[in-house]
């Protein structure tokens, strides 16, 4: 069993804001990569002990968030340096021969209630609706390796992210490692003031997180041995896909829309 | 037995000074989370030792003073609340409150890094006329939820202020200062540095006795009674502040009041506090 996990770190417990984690010049970058990697490598071996055969961990994060020193020998790491260009978007480095999507460190989308530094892409993203359901950086993505017969199997994160994926694609196997504190979808702000928004949380100690990833990502693996379709939505074509952006202080809401017969993937395959 | 822990840092021992290891740019801020975060295990192996289920760690300290990475991992880490964000995340599910690492109030004598509020510019702030620094803020909070205070480490005009507020609290002291008057007259910048003098334990001797004490403390916690951890107040409420003069920004004072809910009155903000500005006072 071929697995593909996409990594990111807003999600990682101990991670508590972006603004003192999430670039290298920031003076905890160092932790959240250790943090990171850390979450990573417990949901690495719990894929392994359900049925793994190769796991492929794709370092998702803007800056990067691993540690490759670190980083559990078993699984191949990619670290893409960009995106390819518009009109020759692939998922990632998807394709078909994988049998799984899984994602670490996964934070909830744009303008979420109770979500911990959410965002979608970037923090200019006020919303992105596929066929008119409301998606983040998972939904877009799992959407993708939907299109593609992959199975979206497992995701830890903040609780609200959690609750995404389940609502999503409904039985996911998923693992909360913190709780937002922050009622509210912030909406109204532009993308400086949403940066530092959703900041208050409530974060598991890591090695109590690692416990539940480890733990949540065997028994995903076990779940898509056994269960026929498991991880898998009914999502027909065609798809038209709508951002819209936060207003700044040069310009009101803009929204910009794309459509595609019959692939999601040229649409929001990033 | 759910306990809320607020971790501040300026009570810490080992920590000597307010430029090289409060801010996070300091030289040895590193250094004062790693006491930090020691202590506060300390606290919470004292807890668990005594029968708590749940101790939910509120990093109070601006930008932050903990390190998860060493902290306990039976604890839940609260991090991000707004100093003025009050009752914090304390409610009626919680069994206990306690502090640790906290520092006396602005004007407090033969007390360390002794202030009131994000700035060394309060000279003092009263409640009602009970004259109160952020241990007393956040006592009288939880006491109008009904939560009990049961445990206080820092220094020892910590921990007396802590004994003035409430009876039946039991403290941990692991410093003193030895500055003899209140410093009324002094600057913002020249107030933080004259409150650096103390006597410190070493920090497995402060630890050794923060657990111990806050394991007592917990199992005496059923016992409480009455008024006993709490410090209640009657409406209508009335908040003063006085202030110094800093960056040729005159003194003064703040008033605000709220007939019923204390609560809304502590999240009045300050707003009328002159900026701080960064040259003098700085951060606590």
């Amino acid at each position: 069993m071929k697995v593909y996990m996409i990594t990111d770190v807003e999600g990682v417990a101990g991670v508590v804001n972006w603004r003192e984690f999430g670039r290298p010049t920031h003076r905890h970058y160092e932790c959240c990569r250790r943090l990171t990697t850390g979450e990573i490598n417990a949901a690495v071996d719990g894929l392994f002990a359900g049925g793994a055969t190769e796991v492929l961990v794709d370092d998702a994060h803007g800056r990067g968030g691993i540690d490759p020193e670190l980083l559990d020998p078993r699984a191949l790491y990619l670290r893409k340096a960009s995106l390819p260009k518009e009109g020759d978007r692939r998922m990632r480095m998807m394709d078909e021969s994988f049998d799984a999507l899984t994602f670490v460190g996964q934070h909830p989308k744009s303008g979420t209630e109770y979500g911990h530094l959410c965002h979608t892409g970037s923090f200019s993203s006020l919303e992105v609706r596929v066929n008119g359901v409301a998606v983040g950086e998972f939904g877009a993505r799992a959407l993708c390796a939907n299109e593609l017969g992959v199975a979206t199997v497992f995701l830890s994160g903040d609780q609200a992210a959690c609750r995404e994926a389940e609502d999503l694609f409904p039985g996911i196997v998923t693992a909360a490692v913190k709780y937002g504190l922050t009622p509210g979808t912030g909406d109204e702000l532009g993308p400086e003031a949403y940066a530092t928004r959703n900041e208050t949380a409530i974060h598991f100690h890591p090695r109590r997180a690692r416990a539940l990833i480890r733990e949540g990502a065997q028994q995903a693996m076990e779940r898509l041995a056994a269960e026929p379709g498991f991880g898998r939505i009914d999502f027909p074509p065609p798809y038209r896909r709508v951002e819209r952006l936060r207003a700044t202080d040069a310009a009101p809401v803009r929204e910009t829309v794309r459509e595609h017969p019959t692939s999601l993937i040229p649409l929001c395959g990033a | 037995m759910k306990v809320y822990l607020v971790a501040r840092m300026e009570g810490v021992a080992g920590l000597i000074d307010g430029e090289n290891w409060l801010p996070a740019e300091g030289r040895y801020h590193d250094a004062g989370r790693r006491l930090l975060t020691d202590e506060v295990n300390a606290a919470a192996d004292g807890f668990f030792a005594a029968g708590a289920t749940e101790v939910v760690v509120d990093d109070a300290h601006d930008p932050e003073g903990l390190d998860i990475e060493r902290l306990d991992e039976r604890c839940l880490l609260l991090h991000g609340l707004a100093p003025d964000d009050w009752p914090r995340r304390i409610d009626e599910s919680c069994d206990a409150l306690a502090f640790v690492g906290q520092y006396a109030k602005a004007g407090s004598t033969e007390a360390h890094l002794c202030h009131t509020g994000p700035q060394w510019r309060t000279l003092d702030l009263t409640v009602n006329g009970l004259s109160v620094g952020d241990l007393g803020l956040t006592v009288l909070a939880a006491s109008a939820l009904g939560v009990r205070t049961v445990f206080v480490s820092g220094d020892r005009a910590a921990c007396r202020e802590a004994e003035d507020l409430l009876a039946g609290v039991v403290t941990a002291e692991v410093k003193y200062g030895s500055q003899p008057t209140p410093g009324e007259e002094w600057d913002a910048a020249s107030y933080r540095r004259l409150n650096a003098n103390a006597t410190h334990l070493s920090p497995s001797r402060a630890c050794a006795l923060i657990r111990e004490r806050a394991q007592a403390a917990l199992r005496g916690t059923e016992a409480l009674s009455g008024d006993q951890g709490l410090r209640r107040l009657d409406p209508p409420y009335v908040r003063v502040e006085r202030f110094r003069e800093c960056n040729h920004q005159p003194s003064g004072v703040n008033r605000d009041e709220h007939p019923s809910d204390l609560l809304a009155l502590l999240r009045i903000p300050a707003r009328r506090r002159p900026d701080p500005g960064t040259e003098a006072g700085g951060r606590a």
